[in-house]
């Protein structure tokens, strides 16, 4: 078995003395070279995978079957494999036909070995280009559950909730998605499109935490030109945009009280008004949700509608924290390896035992999405073809936290975890400089190196109790 | 390129069974084999350090496609004469 790193040259020419010397210049080269005085054998082998090919290099003339004979047979099973020919017959129209049948260079005898070097080193070049373009293609298309891509799970848990999705995907039901951040809830929601009537429309997805309250209304109903200060020309919606195909509005729980009205009118009627226009819009979208809250208590709390609550919960679907799918771990791990050996043109090949130990004995409480950074963070640290266990986060990196105190800061702590975006970091740390100086604003300032009129800003997104004290 | 010294002597020596076998053919009128080991010769004579080689090839593939027994015999005393010399430069 050769190693994988090293190419494979297949050499065919009747030519015993030039099979010889191109054979030895290659192999002293760092080649694997396998020759042949008979295209047929050569041709069999190839296809029936008994010998592996980066690069042929082929004798245009050839007793029993000739060059171009070989590289349309070839063709027949393998549409990439580059075939460099060579002959002694310098004539346009020869080397016309053997591109036209599918050689990737045509060299003359007598041969410049330096130059057909040059060739099989392109030759590589190009093969590895499309089978990496190939392999892309293939893991991006590759059916998982339910025929789906990408969709990677085994548990019991992911089984049955990808079940629930394949069952209401047919129906129109408004559907809500229950889980942890990371857990795949959009997963689920594109399964739900992807096997449902809508499929052939768009799958339009926003998270309802990351846009304000004023942008996010008209990102989801659209306005008319002039319909505020701003507004030069009219635009449409995401529901208009998702019509005919599915709306997915993640973080639903995070959603201001006067748009879950708006909402909750619009899952009503399946119409829409943009903002500064009178005119009704029919709708066709199909609108999923998903929430990370527990929107009952929400609710009990009086920060969720209770009319949409019930509205948005006819088919609930839970989606389990990774954690309590703990089968699913390895073959997304793998999935996420494959994938970003791709991206990152890696050769890795799998994980150590070690690895895989601890792959499963973390607590992934950031969820898939904490698995595929950390697995794409090993794919460019590893320097070995196996990720190992240095490669992998030391402890649980969701949980995990930084803890940052000091004698004079009056028990204020500053904690931050590696879950954490640079903005919540940053309103921790004004946080925990405000608490230090005993909440004086002026020292605060002075502290963090931003004038007192930012500070009061910072504060009072920060929202918090404290800043009120003076 | 650089050919090992021990690939011209080989490459030199197969020729003198190429040589056997074209006589072989011509006295049974046959100009197949000239024409086939004249094309090889063509093709591999300058990349083994002998361009007369190849020039011999061209002639002898001319000579046998056209059947011009005359050319051929002399072609093969020529090719005789560059082996012999080669052989004994190089051993």
């Amino acid at each position: 078995m050769k190693n994988k790193n090293i190419s494979s040259l297949v050499i065919i020419d009747d030519d015993v003395d030039l099979l010889e010397l191109l054979s030895s210049f290659f192999r002293q080269r760092g080649y694997f070279v396998s020759s042949y005085v008979d295209a047929r054998v050569a041709l069999s082998e190839i296809e029936v995978k008994k010998v592996i090919a980066d690069v042929v290099i082929s004798d245009l003339k050839l007793p029993v079957m000739s060059g171009l004979d070989f590289i349309k047979r070839i063709r027949t099973f393998n549409a990439v494999l580059p075939i460099i020919l060579m002959t002694a017959e310098g004539s346009v129209e020869v080397a016309v036909e053997a591109i036209e049948a599918g050689a990737y260079d045509f060299v003359l005898k007598p041969l410049h070995v330096p130059q057909l070097l040059i060739s099989v080193q392109r030759a590589l070049f190009l093969n590895g280009v499309q089978t990496e373009n190939t392999n892309l293609k293939n893991l991006f298309n590759e059916q998982d559950f339910l025929g789906l891509k990408g969709v990677i799970g085994k548990s019991p848990g992911f089984k049955k909730a990808m079940e629930l999705a394949r069952r209401v995907s047919s129906s129109q039901a408004n559907i809500i998605i229950f889980g942890e951040s990371g857990s795949g809830k959009e997963v689920v929601a594109k399964a739900v499109h992807e096997l449902g009537e809508k499929k052939s429309g768009p799958f339009i997805a926003i998270n309802c935490s990351a846009i304000p309250e004023n942008l996010l209304e008209s990102e989801l109903f659209g306005y008319a030109k002039g319909a505020f200060t701003g507004a030069f020309g009219s635009k449409i919606g995401l529901f208009e945009e998702a019509n005919k195909g599915t709306l997915f509005l993640d973080e639903i729980g995070d959603l201001a009280l006067p748009l879950q009205a708006k909402l909750l009118r619009v899952l009503q009627e399946r119409k829409i008004k943009r903002i500064g226009e009178n005119q009704t819009r029919d709708i066709t979208a199909r609108v999923i949700c998903a929430t990370h809250k527990d929107l009952k208590k929400e609710v009990e709390k009086g920060n969720f509608r209770e009319d949409l609550y019930f509205r948005l919960n006819v088919i609930p679907i839970h989606m389990p924290p990774l954690r309590e799918r703990r089968e699913d771990i390895i073959p997304l791990s793998e999935y996420f390896l494959k994938k970003f050996s791709l991206i990152n043109n890696a050769k890795i090949k799998g994980f150590t035992k070690q690895a895989i130990k601890r792959l499963e004995a973390l607590a992934w409480k950031g969820n898939v999405r904490e698995l595929e950074n950390a697995i794409e963070r090993a794919v460019v640290l590893s320097n070995s073809e196996f990720v190992d266990i240095d490669d992998l986060p030391l402890d649980d990196i969701g949980t995990s936290e930084v803890v940052m105190t000091s004698k004079d800061s009056g028990g204020a702590i500053f904690t931050i975890n590696s879950i954490m975006t640079l903005e919540d970091v940053g309103k921790k740390y004004i946080e925990f400089v405000f608490k230090k100086n005993a909440f004086a604003k002026e020292q605060t300032s002075k502290e963090l190196g931003i004038d007192r009129k930012t500070l009061y800003r910072k504060l009072k997104e920060l929202d918090t109790v404290e800043h009120t004290i003076q | 390129m650089h050919i090992l010294k021990e690939h011209k002597i080989k490459y030199l020596s197969r020729r003198i069974d190429e040589i056997i076998e074209i006589k072989q053919s011509l006295v049974l009128k046959d100009f197949n084999s000239a024409v086939f080991i004249g094309h090889k010769l063509k093709g591999n004579g300058v990349t083994f350090g002998f361009p007369i080689i190849s020039q011999i090839g061209i002639e002898l593939e001319e000579a046998g496609k056209t059947k011009n027994l005359p050319r051929v015999a002399d072609a093969i005393n020529r090719l005789v004469e560059i082996i012999e010399k080669g052989l004994k430069d190089l051993i």
